[in-house]
This record gives C-alpha cells, structure tokens and sequence, in this order.
C-alpha cells in the first residue's frame, strides 16, 4: 500500500512541484545565512506570535500537499486508488499518515531542526507547539484521504453545478479557472507575497526622496514572482491543450488573448496596488506600471519557448534577465519604452515559435 | 488532395516516422498500424500539432506558409483526448467552434446527434471515457473543413455512438465533399464505408497497400 501510495502521489508531486521548491529554498537560503535563520527561529521560540507565524506556514504548505493528493485521487488514471478501502483501516489509515508526512518533508524538516533547537534550550512550551501542528497535520491528513477514499463519484456541489450550466468559460479564463481550482496554494502564496511587496514599496515611498524608480523596481519584483505561476500556464497548455495548434487563430488574436489572461491573473495586484498608490504619484505613472508588469510576464511566459522547465542555464539567464532591468530601471530608462519593447519582443517570439515547440 | 513532401519526424533524435514524397487522394482513407508504429504521430503532424521536418500541403495550401488557411480546411479528433477535470464539454466544443468559424446551430446539431447534451455542461472530470470521446469526435466536425481526421475513432463508444460516426463520415463525406483519414486497429471496423485506399504506417514509414 505504501508503494503504491508514494508512486502515484508523492514520486508525482515532487517531480510535478520541483520549480515550486526550488524557488520556496532559493527564497529561503538564497536570502538569509544561516546566522539570519538561527536568529529568526530564536525569536519564534520565544514569541508565541512568531512561532504562530510559522505555524500558519506550515499549516498553508499541508493545505497544498493534502489538495494535490485529492486531486490524484480524483483522477481517472489513478482510480484504483478506491481499492485501499479493501484493506484494514488501521493499516490504511497508517499509510495514509506516512503519506502526509512524506509530503509535508520541506517544511518538517525546518520544524524539526526548530524542535531540536527547542529541546536544547529546555523551551518545552515551543516543543511542544512545534510537535503538537506537525502531528496535527500529518493526522488531519491521513483523514481527509480516508473521507475521500470512501467517497468515489461524490457529487459536485450545486453552486458549481449552476455556475457550470448557465454560464460558458470563455477560453482567456481557462488558465485562471485551473489555476484557483487546482493550484489554489500556489495561487494565494503568490498573491501575499506580491501583495506583501507592492505594500511595501507604496508605504516606503514617501518616508524619503524616491522616485517612480521604487515603484518600477516594485514592478520587477511583482512580474517576476509571477514566474512558477507562468511555467504552470505552459504545463497546463502542454498536458491538455495541443488542440490548440490546429486551431486557425492568427498570432495577433493568440497574443491579445494571451494579454488578457494575464491581466485576469494580475488583477489581485493591480487592486492592491490602486489601493496603496502614493499620493504624490500621478495615475498615468499607475497605468505605465501595470502596462509594465503585464509587458514584464508576457516576456517571462514566452520567454519558456526557449526552455525546458528543468532547465538550470534558462533560469540563471533569467535572473541576470532581471538583474539588468532592474539597472535599467536605475539608469532611468523610460518604463514605458521598456514595456513597448518587451510587447514586441513577446509577440516575435510567439510568431515565431508558436507552432515550432511541443 | 494532401501533399506530403520530405516529411521526418523525430523524438530526441530518434526517428520515429519519415515519408519523402506522398499524395494522398481525396476519398476516405483508412491508415492502419499496430500500436506505436507512429499513426497518431503522423496525423498530428497533418493537424499541425506537432512540428515536423519537411512539408505537409491540403490542395496546395501549405501549412507551414499559410498555418491559418491550412487549420481551416483540417480538423481532427484525438485518439485519447485529455481535457481538465474543471471544464465542460460544452466549453471546449463552443471554444473549438468559435475557432473554426463553425455556427452554433451546427455545433448543436451534432452534439445532438451524439447525445452530449444530456451531460456536456458537466465538468469533464465526471466524463467516462466514452463521453470524453464523444466530445473530441464532435469537435472534429465543426466549421467547415475539407479534410478530417479521426484516430481511433470507435474506441470506447457505445454501439450508438459508432453508428452516428459512420452516419456522419458518409453524410459529411456524399454531401460537403469532406474527405477523411480514419486509423484503427480492428480490421473489420471500418467495412461500412467507401474506403478509397488503405495505408500501412510500418519500419517508420508509411505505404499504400
């Protein structure tokens, strides 16, 4: 049972999440030293607040394991799933929480260094937190699957089932709807940490003498986080749409569809953006921003043309992609004229490669 | 008419199908090969979903040099279609038929025809294989085109369902001038209908018999 569990879900979800947790390490120990994380899991152990912090992490990271695996389930590939029932319940129930627990290793391990560290310093409150949420999401779990392997063809829920028969999605919505329905936690991972970084830039701006060159370099940041969302757009064109190069669109109307799907995935920041936009700032600057971060992931999303997903040089390439944008953006090169040739550049891509590349 | 000129397709260097110089004739067609031989590859190849090496022309239409002309006149049905679990039918038929310039009547008409409406607004994720296929058979039959391809058109629908099949080759086919590339595996499964000429796809070519 345990064999068949870690090849179907969990050998999946780390071959299919391998971009997501190199960006989550890079993010984690491309940043900080290892004297920076000593220092912040100090803090945690001792401020119940910052431990929660950490907590919700952890709780959020399970949240995207455990609807990965009911999404496999769910799967007509991997309907021979339902067979578990057939075994004992204890025995199920305990592959079930190996399941969980080989799922939920990129953050265990983080947890587990902080309880090692806890039992050190003989902080048994913070251990017993720290063991406490990981138990309670391996559990938690391991009880969800038992629900759901006891509930083959479940019913879909009635809102959905409206929405479906009255209304059409139209094909720029298809991505999105994937995105929400099946990426969910990458999806809000994503949109916080934008969120959290336009946030900043706004209230920063008038604490000094900046320009809109700390909103432009905001820009960057925001386009570019958008990256792990943009290689998943490709993977679900590659898995369910090849269809779509039999179809006689021209590239002008695959583009401006393209656009529109990308402004549908920006609109979170664009909100919070309009909400946070400094005073001081003229509403042509807000309108050059969002032209500029919707030119900035049309190059990132054609830009995959070139690359396969595992590509190491494609992605070092990419950040001293953004490396010299962000100097550009310092030698007060017009963002305006940077979006224009960024359009440009995408639609050639697309013209060019569209029909070339599997 | 179709062309197909220095035709070559590979996977990581391994050649997995060539022909250097071919016209298939108008009629229906029937192209068989066991599997893996690089049938399904070829036709994708023909729908232009898959690049390839050389030149693939439907009455002088090339369709590397006119890829919106040319994805007029060819349409095809998949032999395993994959769709999301989230979307219905009914989205990808109406977003195919928009594409190929097909009227909603039309796309009514057929679906209709194989009794998708029963189920079409339902997510795809609650399809069988059948009603899957159902669907990527149906989307090969809209707008108006001028070649059709259907890969393994009878597997995993219902006795019905084969008959509404032959029932539209031989009507698209007599009454439009449509003209079809069929693949299947059974010998016996295509005995119905007027097959102009048959093609073996084998040692990774492809010959008429």
């Amino acid at each position: 049972m345990n064999k068949i569990l870690y090849l179907s879900v969990v050998k999946e979800y780390y071959r299919q999440n391998t971009i997501f947790i190199f960006a989550v390490m890079m993010f984690a120990f491309g940043f900080l030293r290892a004297n920076e994380h000593l220092s912040i899991i100090n803090e945690a152990l001792n401020s119940p607040m910052i431990l929660s912090c950490f907590a919700f992490g952890w709780i959020l990271y399970a949240l995207k394991v455990t609807l990965f695996t009911l999404r496999r389930i769910s799967l007509k590939q991997s309907e021979f799933l339902y067979h578990l029932v057939l075994f004992p319940r204890t025995k199920r129930f305990l592959a079930f929480m190996s399941l969980q627990f080989s799922l939920i290793q990129l953050t265990f391990f983080y947890a587990f260094f902080m309880l090692g560290k806890a039992a050190i310093e003989k902080n048994w409150w913070a251990s017993a937190v720290i063991l406490a949420v990981n138990i309670l999401i391996v559990i938690l779990g391991a009880l969800v699957y038992e629900w759901k392997i006891n509930k083959p063809n479940s019913q879909q829920n009635t809102v959905r089932k409206y929405f479906n028969i009255r209304f059409k999605t139209p094909q720029f919505l298809f991505f999105p709807r994937y995105l929400i329905t099946n990426q969910t936690v990458l999806f809000l991972i994503t949109k916080t940490f934008t969120a959290l970084g336009i946030m900043g830039v706004c209230y920063l701006f008038p604490t000094d003498d900046y320009d809109i060159r700390l909103i432009s370099l905001g820009s960057l940041i925001v386009a570019f986080s958008q990256m792990v969302i943009l290689i998943n757009f490709k993977d679900f064109e590659r898995q369910y749409f090849s269809l779509y190069r039999n179809m006689p669109i021209s590239t002008v109307k695959w583009f401006l569809t393209y656009l529109i799907t990308l402004f549908v995935l920006l609109i979170p920041e664009m909100i919070v953006l309009v909400r946070n936009w400094p005073i001081a700032l003229s509403w042509t600057n807000y309108a050059l921003q969002i032209l500029f971060i919707i030119s900035l992931t049309c190059v990132l999303l054609h830009y995959q043309f070139f690359i396969s997903r595992d590509s190491e040089q494609g992605f070092q390439i990419l950040f001293f992609f953004g490396i010299g944008l962000a100097l550009l953006i310092m030698f007060k090169v017009p963002v305006l004229g940077l979006s224009f040739f960024g359009l440009v550049v995408s639609y050639a891509v697309l013209k060019k490669k569209f029909y070339k590349v599997e | 008419m179709l062309k197909v000129e220095n035709f070559s397709k590979s996977y990581s260097g391994q050649k997995i199908i060539g022909v250097d110089d071919m016209i298939i004739p108008d009629g229906i067609h029937w192209v068989r090969g066991i599997n893996g031989s690089g049938k399904s590859t070829f036709f994708r190849s023909v729908a232009g979903i898959v690049p390839f090496e050389g030149q693939i022309s439907w009455n002088d239409i090339n369709q590397k040099q006119s890829p919106i002309a040319y994805r007029l006149k060819v349409n095809m049905s998949e032999a395993e279609p994959l769709y999301p679990e989230f979307l219905s039918g009914y989205d990808i038929l109406s977003f195919v038929n928009k594409a190929k310039g097909g009227a909603e009547s039309e796309l009514q008409e057929i679906a209709a025809r194989f009794e998708t409406p029963l189920y079409w607004k339902n997510p795809c994720g609650t399809y069988s294989s059948g009603m899957i296929k159902k669907i990527t058979l149906i989307s090969a039959f809209l707008g108006k085109p001028e070649l059709i391809i259907l890969d393994e058109p009878l597997i995993t629908i219902d006795v019905k369902s084969v008959e509404v099949v032959y029932e539209l080759i031989k009507e698209f086919s007599e009454q439009r001038g449509v003209n079809f590339l069929l693949s299947s595996h059974q010998d016996f499964i295509f005995e119905n209908l007027p097959i102009e000429n048959f093609y073996q796809v084998e040692n990774q070519s492809i010959f008429k018999v």
